[in-house]
């Protein structure tokens, strides 16, 4: 019926009714009047007295209930002087024939007035319970939301998002180490009016609030808002400290990992490098005390060692700089749209003589798409896969290395024909320090670090990798790189035109 | 060339490397002299000019580009730089402001002195200018005519496209040096090109189809992996 029935949508922060405003009047005449009418009829209709009181007190209980104390008082006198002036013989005229009236007139005012006030005040209860309602509602909300939310700049968002919902303003939320200054567009401008809320939380503040609503912020002004608006910053004041907290809490465990990897590498490759050194240290030193008495033959297989041995060093020390850049993401990926056979061929052209006797067999799809990929990285990928082919399978045994496409994604394959892998192997072999279970053939041994190179390269290439034995025999291993379905044209008569 | 053993400029500061490179270099029938500093190196090699310089990127005292830049200002000298691997950055740096090759630690005696080979060879070549010998080149079944703008292989010609044979072109003009993505593009395709690697990678992959046996092991169009090409002389 009235304007503030007619909006059913008051936020949680809609201020307490307003206290009678013209319309509440206008509507309160008007029912009066309508209760006059009935009453009149009701007299009309040769009824018993009370009736006539008991219409009159229902308009009050109505009038009071809908517009609250002020309209519900205006209406208790009004009922007694509609019934006295228009019911209560002589008519027409306040002056009252029969003293009995009195009474009647009087109960009735004092039982209207008490009915209004008392209605008037559950009214407002109920009011103030709905509105306190809702604000727990929106408090909830936001609790909710921000509970489900982790990392700074989320809870930022959401935070933001939930209030300016709820308070249906720009907000904005300026966190020390930012530069203070609110995102474009987003923040209020320094000359707006808004209001700037410290975000306190159990440890000391963590920034500010601050919030520029719309026309007519006045309405911001009533405590229940302000209320609302400091707990809703109390518990986005929380939730800011308890994901730096939770970052601080990743960030110690991150180095406590980083220190566990560390240890276990220098473990490993201490072992790992001793072992050649002493070979090179022991054979040089042979060769320089007692050389002249050794015979060619002897000689030659000191230094032979000396060089083996120090090619293995290098490929340990290499594999550990690398592992070391991934780890600590020093490496900048420099990826480059290339077919995939040219870097197979710079990856067997490197590998060289170490695949000498292996017939090597080639097999990519003359179709296959421009991948885009860091070449150094998938070389040392291709390299690592297939001298682990070379080192465990016996000489002369062949290595595949087949490329297909399934889906959005190239699948490359580097497959032996040698013993296999060892039941349970598949999934462990990816990680660090983890060598074949089966042993290399020439009894030589890396630092265990090849494969956890290949599986760190792929996986920044957004690829995965695995590896199973191979049907009929012998081991595969399987990495995918993602096609990206619009590569770069190539159209042939781009640059100059040669002369 | 003349009789008089050719003469090799090292600029190294390790003392056990020197040592090595000394060795291996005299055996081999060089004639090496040595610095341990770039700032002794720019104030020896006027006086007594090297026939191909061996420097090592990671000096103490100042920058092996810089070096290079310098000699580069009075010499066109052979330069190979011997650097890590993983620093596909600074060979291809050294490169591109002038070195003719590299080497990476560690290295055999062998690929030391095959990769002084090619760059004086190379830096023969360039010297003889446009005579005969600088304007055929053969290596295995691979011939290649730059006057007569022709290729064979195995006696039989094979035709390229413009654009195959301008890449082809420049590759065997330097045969055996290896050479950066950006000289490339720079050369076929012009300044504006020299970031599209793609362009490259697939004209590489067609003259591959076209001269290699097998493309996946090329035996004449080798690739640097983060540097560059090399057309293989040897």
């Amino acid at each position: 019926m009235s304007e503030q029935q007619a909006n059913p949508d008051e936020g949680p922060l809609a201020a307490p009714e307003r206290q009678g405003s013209w319309q509440d009047y206008a509507w309160t005449a008007l029912i009066m009047a309508l209760c006059m009418g009935l009453a009149k009829a009701v007299s009309l209709a040769r009824l018993a007295e009370p009736n006539v009181v008991m219409i009159f007190l229902l308009g009050v209980v109505y009038v009071a209930i809908r517009f609250g104390r002020g309209p519900g008082v205006v209406a208790s006198v009004a009922a007694v002087l509609l019934y006295d002036f228009f019911l209560v013989p002589p008519f027409h005229t306040l002056a009252v024939a029969d003293a009995q009236y009195l009474l009647t007139l009087g109960v009735m005012l004092v039982v209207a007035l008490v009915i209004s006030t008392l209605t008037s005040r559950v009214r407002e209860h109920a009011g103030e319970a709905r509105r306190r309602e809702r604000r727990t509602e929106a408090l909830y909300r936001l609790t909710r939301q921000l509970a489900a939310t982790s990392g700074h700049d989320q809870l930022v968002a959401t935070a933001r998002r939930e209030l300016s919902e709820v308070f249906g303003g720009d907000v904005s939320i300026l966190l020390p180490g930012q530069d203070g200054a609110p995102e474009p567009g987003a923040g209020p401008p320094a000359s707006a009016k808004a209001l700037y809320l410290p975000l306190v939380g159990p440890d000391g503040p963590v920034g500010t609030l601050a919030i520029r609503l719309p026309q007519g912020t006045e309405r911001l002004l009533t405590p229940d808002q302000r209320q609302l608006l400091e707990a809703c910053a109390g518990q986005i004041a929380l939730a800011l400290q308890r994901s730096a907290l939770a970052e601080q809490t990743q960030r110690a465990l991150v180095q406590v990992e980083a220190e566990r990897v560390r240890s276990s590498l220098l473990s490993s490759i201490s072992h790992d490098l001793r072992t050649p050194l002493a070979v090179i240290a022991g054979s040089s030193s042979s060769l320089l005390e007692s050389g002249d008495a050794q015979t060619a033959a002897t000689r030659r297989e000191l230094l032979q060692s000396i060089c083996d041995e120090t090619s293995r060093m290098a490929i340990i020390i290499e594999n550990v700089l690398r592992m070391t850049q991934l780890q600590s993401g020093a490496i900048a990926l420099k990826k480059q749209w290339q077919p995939l056979e040219e870097v197979v061929g710079s990856a067997l052209g490197r590998l060289g003589k170490a695949l000498a006797d292996r017939p090597v067999a080639v097999r990519i799809p003359p179709d296959l798409p421009l991948l885009n990929f860091d070449g150094v990285l998938i070389e040392q990928v291709l390299i690592n896969l297939i001298d682990n082919a070379a080192r465990y399978t016996p000489p002369g045994t062949a290595v595949d290395i087949l490329a297909s496409v399934e889906g959005e994604h190239a699948v490359v394959e580097v497959a032996d024909r040698g013993p296999g892998l060892a039941p349970g192997e598949e999934r462990h072999i990816f990680d660090k320090f983890v060598r074949g279970a089966a042993g290399t053939i020439q009894g030589r041994r890396g630092a265990g670090l090849g494969l956890a190179i290949c599986r760190a390269i792929v996986q920044i290439h957004g690829g995965r990798i695995e590896a199973e034995n191979r049907p009929g025999g012998g081991a595969r291993f399987v990495f995918t790189m993602p096609i990206d379905l619009h590569p770069p044209a190539v159209s042939a008569e781009a640059g100059k035109v040669p002369e | 060339m003349s009789d008089m053993p050719s003469l090799v400029l090292v600029i190294e500061d390790d003392a056990a490397m020197r040592r090595f490179l000394r060795a291996s270099l005299a055996a081999a029938g060089y004639r090496v002299t040595e610095a341990e500093t770039g700032d002794a190196s720019l104030k020896q090699a006027p006086l007594q000019p090297p026939d191909v310089v061996l420097l090592d990127l990671g000096l103490p005292d100042m920058d092996g580009l810089e070096v290079i830049r310098n000699l580069r200002t009075w010499s066109q000298v052979p330069i190979v730089v011997v650097s890590a691997r993983g620093q596909e950055k600074d060979k291809v740096a050294a490169l591109d402001v002038g070195a003719d090759d590299y080497l990476t630690k560690p290295f055999s005696v062998g690929e030391l002195l095959a990769r002084m080979r090619v760059a004086m060879r190379h830096a023969a070549r360039m010297a003889a200018g446009g005579s005969a010998e600088a304007t055929q080149f053969t290596v295995a079944d691979l011939k290649v005519d730059l006057a007569a703008r022709r290729i064979f292989l195995a006696d039989k010609e094979v035709h390229l496209t413009p654009l195959e044979y301008r890449l082809m072109g420049i590759l065997a003009h330097h045969a055996g040096k290896v050479l950066t993505h950006r000289f490339l593009l720079e050369q076929v395709w012009g300044p504006p090109y020299v970031e599209e690697t793609h362009y490259l990678r697939v004209y590489m992959a067609n003259l591959r189809r076209k001269l290699e046996a097998d493309p996946a092991r090329p035996r004449y169009l080798l690739t640097e992996q983060g540097v560059g090409y090399r057309l293989a002389d040897e």
